[in-house]
């Protein structure tokens, strides 16, 4: 009878052990975490026209790509990403920002974000701007652009970028690095995380 | 006479076996997968951008959009061959292109002057690779929907086949 509890016991402790590390893995990040960082302010224009500034919308995970509209592959893949973690969080994507930079204002207009992000989901927010406001929020993130004039391509020009998508914190402190094709319950998980987790007062 | 007939019905049956099929060809190239993105064109594109004379200086309309074709070619002869050209209906000019990832950053660009596929070799134009560019498309590519490419190699010469849209 001893013999029997105590191997009852035993199993109990491993079961309970299990799914506290089980609960524990969960609860870490899946994207790459970064050091800790400096809050860097976003005031863009938004596809409608209207001023978008991040620390307006503290509150919210912000989850961000610098693309451009005229991008075939990478940047429409990441938005296809983007349409599944949107779907996939339901009622919570309400409290997450979806930023699409341009790295391309020449030919991204507001207009031309609108209709392009229209192929997604209406909760992108588009952003461009003039190219003095970009530039400070390009090298606040490190990202890097560069304009390549492709020789006898009817494309004329195209933009090599940083293409990784990036997860600001509810302070809108930049936390977490996605790879470009990371996958969207990849996402959506840390999206969830940082939207629990409990932060110090906002200054 | 039946000895007639079975040579009628061999010529017939070789015939049948030397027409190329959609996406293959004799010269033992074949071509698989085939599929784009889907995009919805505004009323600034195509034809009417052009009306407009909206043209940049530097290639690509202002409110342009652009599409991508992903496919697999197989190359299942002794000889290698090149995928030179496509052409399509749906936008103004079709290139083939490449993107590359170092480290975080994205870079693009167009191959040059044609596509290889080494003799008995495969080359998949896949997402983040190479794939085709539709560049200024005049038609909306709607999901379920399939759009025709025409793929003009070296040897095997033209190859037809059908992009058929999906929505990721």
């Amino acid at each position: 009878m001893f013999y029997r509890f105590t191997r009852v016991f035993i199993l109990f402790m491993l079961v309970a052990n299990l799914s506290h590390f089980g609960c524990q893995a969960d609860e870490t990040f899946r994207g790459t975490e970064l050091p800790e960082l400096p809050f860097v302010d976003i005031k863009l224009t938004d596809q409608n026209g209207n001023g978008f500034t991040l620390s307006e919308h503290k509150d919210d995970v912000t989850l961000m790509f610098f693309g451009f509209t005229y991008c075939p592959d990478v940047c429409p893949l990441t938005l296809s990403t983007w349409k599944k973690v949107a779907s996939s969080l339901g009622e919570k994507a309400e409290n997450v920002n979806f930023l699409y930079i341009t790295v391309d204002p020449e030919r991204d207009t507001p207009e031309q974000l609108k209709s392009h992000l229209a192929n997604f989901s209406d909760k992108i927010i588009g952003l461009s701007g003039t190219e003095e406001n970009l530039r400070s929020v390009y090298s606040g993130f490190g990202v890097y652009r560069e304009r390549v004039e492709i020789a006898e391509s009817a494309a004329g020009y195209l933009m090599n970028h940083t293409a990784s998508m990036f997860l600001l914190d509810k302070t809108g402190v930049w936390r977490l690095k996605h790879s470009n094709d990371a996958l969207p319950e990849d996402i959506v998980h840390d999206i969830k995380l940082l939207l629990q987790s409990r932060l110090p007062d906002i200054p | 006479m039946n000895s007639l007939v079975r040579c009628w019905c061999g010529l017939f049956l070789s015939a049948i076996c030397l027409l190329p099929a959609c996406g293959n060809s004799s010269s033992g190239i074949t071509v698989e997968d085939v599929w784009s993105l889907p995009v919805q064109i505004h009323k600034m594109d195509g034809e009417m951008a052009r009306a407009m004379g909206a043209h940049e200086g530097h290639g690509g309309h202002h409110g342009s959009s652009n599409g991508v074709v992903y496919l697999t070619i197989r190359n299942k002869g002794s000889e290698a061959d090149r995928l030179l050209s496509v052409l399509t209906d749906v936008c103004e000019v079709a290139e083939i292109h490449r993107t590359t990832m170092e480290d975080e950053t994205m870079m693009m660009k167009k191959i040059e002057s044609s596509l290889e596929i080494p003799a008995g070799g495969t080359v998949v134009l896949k997402p983040r690779d190479y794939h085709v560019m539709l560049i200024e498309l005049t038609q909306s590519l709607v999901a379920g929907d399939e759009i025709a490419l025409e793929l003009y190699f070296e040897r095997a010469g033209l190859i037809k086949v059908a992009s058929e849209i999906r929505a990721l």
